[in-house]
């Protein structure tokens, strides 16, 4: 931490930048409200409307976007059983019967307080290890840069996935799309097909807004119109002390949660809606009312998911690895900027980066009181109509890839991709592992060619490429990153297998025995 | 009903075998990172379609259950894209808006004219909105089309 701190922390405070994150807050709030919608499309969306912003204020709204996306997505999950994104799942457990039994104000209260605690939590934890870990960062040469690219897509290809085999195949298609253009060292061009328009590459953000936007309109297209039924509540005085004396009686729930959000938000690929359900089965192991849960407990609402920003945040802005689909837009936003993560961030940029970082504080407190003071409001944007909605996303998609270079063949490539990344999709492929392919592609090539410059120039390629601790640290990680998931599914259907095959056993001596054996076995 | 990993398996040995041809007229150093990323995207394309083979998984979230009118999103959006260069933001957004309202709507209520009137209302204020945040607040160009008018 340097002089850059203190600087960063008054930056918040100027007009544009608190105006864009109230913004970006109450946006992401919306979004959150509206099922279906995902935080990262919005950010996508977003991200080129940050070209003309100072760098630091699109990295603040797109940073109170994310976050008032993880405050808003528990409005849906508890006034209509379904969660606004995916990592308000579990409040859907609790928070929907706690709703029907005329609590939901209750619930919204204690979902707003969770993130509250969860977001300085985290951006506690962001503030804290990312110097240190950025630091490491100065010992990486090309080869290293290569392999972390590299592990980078082998953890997001394996974790994000339903199967580690597409995960990776995404992958490797976003590195392969990344090739597109003129080569960085050699100067060749690539499959631009005679278009000069490709000559620079995929844009990025003609990209993002294709390959999460596009697929999200058709998917909600397939899925058509859902009508739900809002459950109404009345304002209540009175109830936000209480809520908020009783989880202080709860810091244990409250730690143990925003610790789950923050170390599943760093490990890249696993989103948000894990460490929800991670928090609440802790909760639900931890408590001494565990038959409540389920039927309305304040206990179960209190989940994970907003220190899960910022745990993303971490690995994203260190090492270039980002902890989720949305911490990869904002790191593609951060490219664009021409700021590239690393130590250069805490140096170079030192005064964006800390200011980016301290708006996190900024921010969850300014969605906490919009979340408290405003969730009636918010709750009547869940019965927007989808006809008003898709015209509205795929406008916008299409102004935000017309705005970044104002050419209409941008807008074409944005949807080819969409339509692209839509049937990719419905085979499996997820968009996720693709965009960090693109992503990481350059890094990955730029490395691996001067690393067999350096070979050569010393005399051994493989030495370069594979006698460096750090390299070979980063080699062991991408195995194990293929391979735990491997051993993980064999483990499991082991355990299966013996359980199944001992419930037998005791089938033939007693019933009763067979019935715990089988508890036992779906613990494991 | 379809067998993903099989038809994704196709798709990932076709695209290598592809870009493979394509990169034969392609310097050493502009091709050393093309060839790794193909041999693992061929291996992995092989490993998929032994996996389709093997285990004939109908997997069945493979089925687009209504590709008609995912069609025809993709064609008003490209309908949209053509209309941009000729009648400007402004005019093609608020007609955009207008028509996609409409056919969104249920089958019997496409008829009505509250429904159009309804549509073109909120076609005219989304457009006003984005146009006065971007073009005025964030100084994102629109196209103006051949009118000029955007």
């Amino acid at each position: 931490m340097n002089e850059n701190f203190w600087l960063a922390a008054l930056q918040i405070f100027t007009p544009g930048n608190l105006f864009f994150l109230v913004f970006g807050g109450i946006a992401g709030i919306v979004v959150g409200c509206l099922p279906g919608l995902t935080a990262t499309m919005a950010l996508a969306l977003l991200v080129p409307f940050t070209f003309t912003m100072p760098a630091v204020t699109g990295l603040i709204m797109l940073g109170g976007l994310y976050v008032g996306a993880m405050f808003g997505d528990a409005i849906p999950a508890t006034l209509i059983n379904t969660p606004g994104t995916p990592s308000a799942i579990a409040t859907t457990f609790d928070g929907y019967p706690l709703a029907k039994k005329g609590m939901a104000q209750q619930a919204l209260i204690t979902n707003a307080v969770s993130s509250l605690f969860g977001g300085i939590f985290g951006t506690i934890a962001l503030l804290t290890l990312s110097p240190p870990l950025a630091e490491m960062g100065l010992k990486f040469g090309p080869p290293e840069y290569f392999w972390m690219a590299i592990f980078g897509l082998t953890i997001i290809g394996a974790l994000a996935s339903e199967s580690i085999l597409k995960g990776l195949t995404a992958g490797a298609l976003g590195l392969l799309l990344s090739t597109v253009g003129i080569s960085p060292i050699a100067g060749d061009v690539r499959f631009t097909f005679g278009a000069p328009s490709l000559q620079a590459g995929v844009d990025l953000t003609v990209a993002l807004i294709g390959l999460f936007c596009i697929p999200q309109v058709l998917e909600m297209v397939e899925e058509g119109a859902k009508k739900y039924r809002v459950i109404q509540y009345q304002s209540q005085k009175g109830l936000f002390l209480q809520v908020v004396n009783y989880l202080i009686r709860k810091p244990f729930l409250m730690i143990r949660s925003a610790l789950i959000g923050l170390i599943v938000g760093i490990m890249p690929g696993v989103g948000g809606n894990v460490a929800a359900l991670l928090s609440y089965n802790e909760a639900v192991r931890w408590s001494k009312n565990k038959a409540e849960f389920g039927k309305g407990t304040i206990d179960g609402v209190e989940t994970a998911n907003c220190s899960v920003v910022q745990g993303s945040i971490i690995p994203m802005l260190t090492l270039g690895i980002p902890g989720s689909p949305a911490a990869a837009v904002i790191l593609g936003a951060l490219l664009l900027h021409g700021m590239r993560p690393g130590p250069e961030l805490f140096t170079k940029y030192g005064g964006t980066t800390y200011t980016f970082i301290l708006s996190f504080f900024v921010a969850v407190v300014v969605m906490f009181i919009l979340t408290v003071l405003g969730s009636r409001f918010f709750a009547k944007m869940i019965s927007v109509p989808l006809k008003h909605l898709l015209p509205l996303i795929a406008f916008l998609s299409i102004i935000g890839s017309y705005a970044i270079r104002n050419s209409l063949l941008d807008v074409a490539m944005m949807l080819l991709l969409g339509i692209l990344a839509y049937f990719m999709q419905k085979l499996g492929l997820q968009s996720g592992p693709l965009v960090l392919g693109l992503i990481m592609g350059p890094f990955a090539e730029q490395g691996l060619v001067q690393s067999l410059l350096m070979g050569q120039a010393a005399g051994s390629v493989l030495k370069v490429m594979f006698g460096r601790p750090i390299s070979l640290v980063l080699i062991g990680l991408s195995a194990l990153s293929i391979a735990w998931p491997l051993i993980s599914a064999w483990r499991k259907r082991t355990i299966l297998s013996e359980a199944g095959s001992q419930g037998r056993l005791f089938e033939e001596a007693s019933d009763a025995a067979v019935e715990t054996l089988m508890v036992e076995g779906e613990k494991v | 009903m379809s067998n993903t990993n099989f038809l994704t398996g196709l798709l990932a040995l076709a695209v290598s075998s592809l870009a493979f041809l394509e990169s034969r007229s392609f310097t050493f150093f502009g091709r050393v990172f093309l060839d790794w990323t193909l041999i693992v995207l061929t291996i992995l394309g092989l490993a998929l379609l032994i996996k389709g083979l093997l285990l004939r998984e109908q997997v069945k979230a493979a089925v687009v259950k209504e590709i008609g009118k995912v069609w025809l999103t993709v064609l008003g959006l490209f309908i949209y894209l053509t209309l941009i260069p000729i009648f400007g933001f402004i005019i093609a957004s608020v007609s955009g808006f207008t028509l996609s309202g409409v056919l969104l709507s249920p089958g019997p209520m496409r008829k009505l004219f509250s429904t159009w009137w309804r549509s073109f209302e909120v076609g005219l204020l989304v457009t006003f909105i984005f146009y006065v945040l971007f073009k005025l607040a964030l100084a994102v160009p629109l196209p103006g089309g051949i009118l000029g008018i955007g």
